[in-house]
């Protein structure tokens, strides 16, 4: 139990330094403590207590004043700048290319600006967002009357979120969402021989469905970032997932499969583009029945996984 | 605030002062962390862990300090020794303390005298 509170108090000190300094401070910190009960008989508590509050601790090791994003979220926003933005330029660049071969419009100036414009959005949005977690990182460490009894000694014991499961959520986020609103007009079916294209939707009552599927999006966002910045697999970080991961999913499930998303035309063109007869509008809203379905078998499986792992932690 | 809370409050900000010449007077010969505590207690500086290791990282930091890790006991230490540049710093310390001792000898003569 001992050995636990002093490795959870090192810990609880060397999340808020650089990495450059963590494993050296953590190496002279267990020496301390460890001096400091062999020579003066005091309770591993009672050295806790004289080193005081973790955070504090920490924030005298690192001298300089509170920053607008820290050490412990600064190596996680550098990542997520050098990840996202150049794959979402990609992603941006390869949509307007498709568009240019759809359309056989192209303008470098238009792709330019659309490079710079996603660029920014991408830049700030990441930016204001590690802002927000850094605050709220602030506020939610207590420093007054702080005792080793206020430690989560289980908090190390959580398997964290895999990185690799937020980095691909990000990545497929950004995709849909750039799909959806920039180049909505893509999804549907294109004939490289005679050049016509098929778009499944309603383009000129989208909008009306594109605010849904947006607000959806921006939950499955808002979930994404709470596995990024908490980071554990508590009861409560749980239970907020897979609520987020419901109600964006019934949001979607209820889009797509709602008849007036869909181009009204469908049948017609299919026709005029000489597909077989059951290509028609029955046809492609019962693919975008069967992607209902899809997210419902996900929402499902990740959320057993959630709660399952929860469960084995808790067992443990 | 009472008064005794104001002593106190003052008594820690002067000794903050002393701190770091205490801290790199008593380096010229290597110490770890802790036992430069023992040693500044014993000598009437007493200072707390989570003001001294701190300062001992930031001191090292501006080369003033160089440290090294002994494994060759049954624990790892971390030692710190005082650096050319801080025996500089030290002297011209020393030399700033000793002129404000006179000072400050002549106020409080000066004030007992009153």
């Amino acid at each position: 139990m001992n050995e636990k509170l002093k490795y959870v108090y090192i810990q609880e000190v060397i999340k808020y330094l650089p990495s450059k300094q963590k494993e050296d401070i953590r190496n002279e910190l267990e020496t301390i403590i460890d001096d400091q009960l062999e020579n003066e008989h005091m309770s591993l508590e009672d050295v806790l207590i004289e080193l005081g509050n973790p955070k504090d601790l920490a924030y005298r090791y690192l001298e300089e004043s509170p920053y607008l994003i820290g050490p412990k979220y600064k190596d996680n926003y550098l990542n997520t700048i050098k990840l996202i933005i150049p794959i979402n330029i990609f992603i941006i660049t390869v949509l307007n290319l498709v568009t240019w071969i759809l359309a056989n419009e192209f303008s470098f100036v238009e792709l330019l600006d659309s490079i710079f414009y996603i660029a920014v959005i991408s830049f700030t949005y990441i930016t204001i967002a590690f802002m927000i977690a850094e605050k709220v990182n602030k506020k939610t460490d207590n420093t007054d009357a702080w005792h080793p009894d206020k430690m989560d000694l289980e908090k190390y014991d959580q398997i964290p979120y895999k990185q690799s499961s937020i980095w691909a959520g990000l990545i497929i986020f950004t995709i849909f969402i750039l799909l959806f609103n920039i180049f909505p007009e893509i999804i549907g079916v294109h004939s490289l021989s005679t050049n016509e294209h098929i778009t499944f939707f309603d383009m000129e009552n989208y909008t009306k469905h594109l605010i849904w599927i947006d607000i959806a999006y921006g939950i499955l966002l808002i979930r994404l970032f709470i596995r990024f910045f908490l980071n554990k697999k508590d009861k409560i970080s749980i239970i907020l997932s897979v609520t987020l991961h419901f109600v964006a999913s019934f949001i979607l499930i209820f889009v797509f499969l709602t008849p007036a998303l869909l181009n009204p035309s469908l049948t017609l063109e299919f026709a005029n583009m000489n597909f077989p007869d059951f290509v028609n509008f029955s046809f492609i809203y019962n693919i975008f029945r069967l992607i209902s379905f899809i997210i419902v078998l996900v929402f499902v499986v990740e959320s057993y996984k959630e709660i399952s792992e929860r469960y084995k932690i808790k067992k443990h | 605030m009472d008064i005794k809370q104001l002593i106190e409050q003052n008594e820690s900000e002067l000794r903050r002062g002393l701190i770091v010449l205490s801290t790199l007077a008593l380096l010229k010969k290597p110490h770890y962390g802790y036992a430069l505590i023992q040693t500044l207690e014993e000598k009437g500086v007493p200072i707390e862990g989570n003001t001294l290791y701190p300062l001992l990282r930031r001191l090292e930091k501006k080369g003033l300090l160089e440290s090294k890790w002994e494994t060759e006991a049954s624990k790892p230490r971390k030692y710190y020794q005082i650096t050319d540049s801080g025996i500089t710093v030290l002297e011209a310390l020393i030399q700033t303390w000793n002129h404000s001792t006179l000072s400050l000898e002549k106020i409080i003569g000066g004030y007992k005298n009153e």
